[in-house]
């Protein structure tokens, strides 16, 4: 599949698992572009295409709220589609994120399939 | 007011979960396993209506086994015994979650600091409120411990 997925986690053995399920699910990997917080994440979309981003929340420098609600904000990037995968269970924070514009919530532990799942309704009716 | 508190029999079967979900490995109940200098110790602090740290510790041999169930490797590969330690703190983060949805539901937000490497002879487990130990696929001990308090006024 031919998208551009950024991936956001400041774990590196999370990145790798998750860039690990897209190329099995049929994405090309060396399409997928990662970073380690929030920050990093806002200075590749600045310079890169990027279809959907998948992107933690706890980060170390820009969380993951922080970098939706600078998306949210910006007519460049609110068109980009997010999944959050994350530990997070509040309501409140979750209701926070959808009302950001989210495409779609994953709790850790994460499944393959899950992944695969979200990804693919998230990118429905994008023109990539 | 009195402090929150987790039920060690569900945090041992989550820890359990966490395990089999993340990394294909297995677990069983198992006697406390005395600190050990080799043992990656990982604590990792949360700050809510009260705060606290879980403590994960798991003997050496844990670490590579995790990164290769994470991974899809195996436990020699290069990759996975540098991505050894990485495992065992995403691990504490998954477990952490589990324990925070257990002491205040979903309707408190929490807010999580980064996960700690640390030496086993600096980490605060005697102050642990709460804890589970494993044998992991027969072969690696591994305990998880939560502490909760007041935060100083």
């Amino acid at each position: 599949m031919n998208y551009s997925v950024l991936v956001v986690d400041d774990s590196p053995i999370v990145r790798k698992m998750v860039c690990r399920t897209l190329g099995m699910a049929g994405f090309d990997e060396s399409k997928i572009l990662e970073a380690g917080n929030g920050r990093e994440a806002l200075e590749l979309l600045n310079v890169s295409w990027v279809d959907i981003v998948l992107s933690d929340i706890h980060m170390p420098e820009m969380n993951g709220i922080e970098m939706l609600e600078v998306m949210a904000a910006s007519e460049a990037l609110r068109r980009v589609p997010v999944i959050v995968i994350s530990t997070e269970r509040s309501t409140k924070r979750i209701e926070h994120m959808k009302a950001l514009g989210i495409k779609g919530y994953l709790t850790k532990p994460f499944t393959p399939e899950g992944v695969r799942d979200a990804v693919m309704t998230a990118l429905k009716g994008t023109d990539a | 007011m009195s402090l929150p508190s987790i039920d060690a029999s569900r945090l041992h079967r989550f820890v359990a979960r966490v395990l089999e979900e993340t990394a294909f490995l297995f677990a069983s109940p198992a006697e406390p396993h005395l600190l050990d200098d080799d043992d990656v110790v990982v604590e990792l602090e949360f700050f809510g209506p009260t705060d606290g740290y879980v403590l994960v510790s798991a003997a050496k041999g844990l670490g590579p086994a995790l990164a290769a169930g994470m991974l899809g490797g195996d436990e020699g590969d290069p990759d996975v015994l540098r991505s050894a330690e990485d495992a065992v703190a995403e691990f504490t983060n998954v477990v952490t979650g589990f324990i925070l949805l257990q002491l205040y539901g979903t309707d408190v937000v929490c807010r999580l600091g980064t996960p700690k490497v640390m030496p086993a002879a600096v980490s605060r487990r005697a102050e642990l409120a709460v804890h589970t130990n494993l044998l992991v696929d027969d072969a690696h001990a591994l305990s998880v411990g939560v502490c909760v308090y007041y935060r100083e006024p």
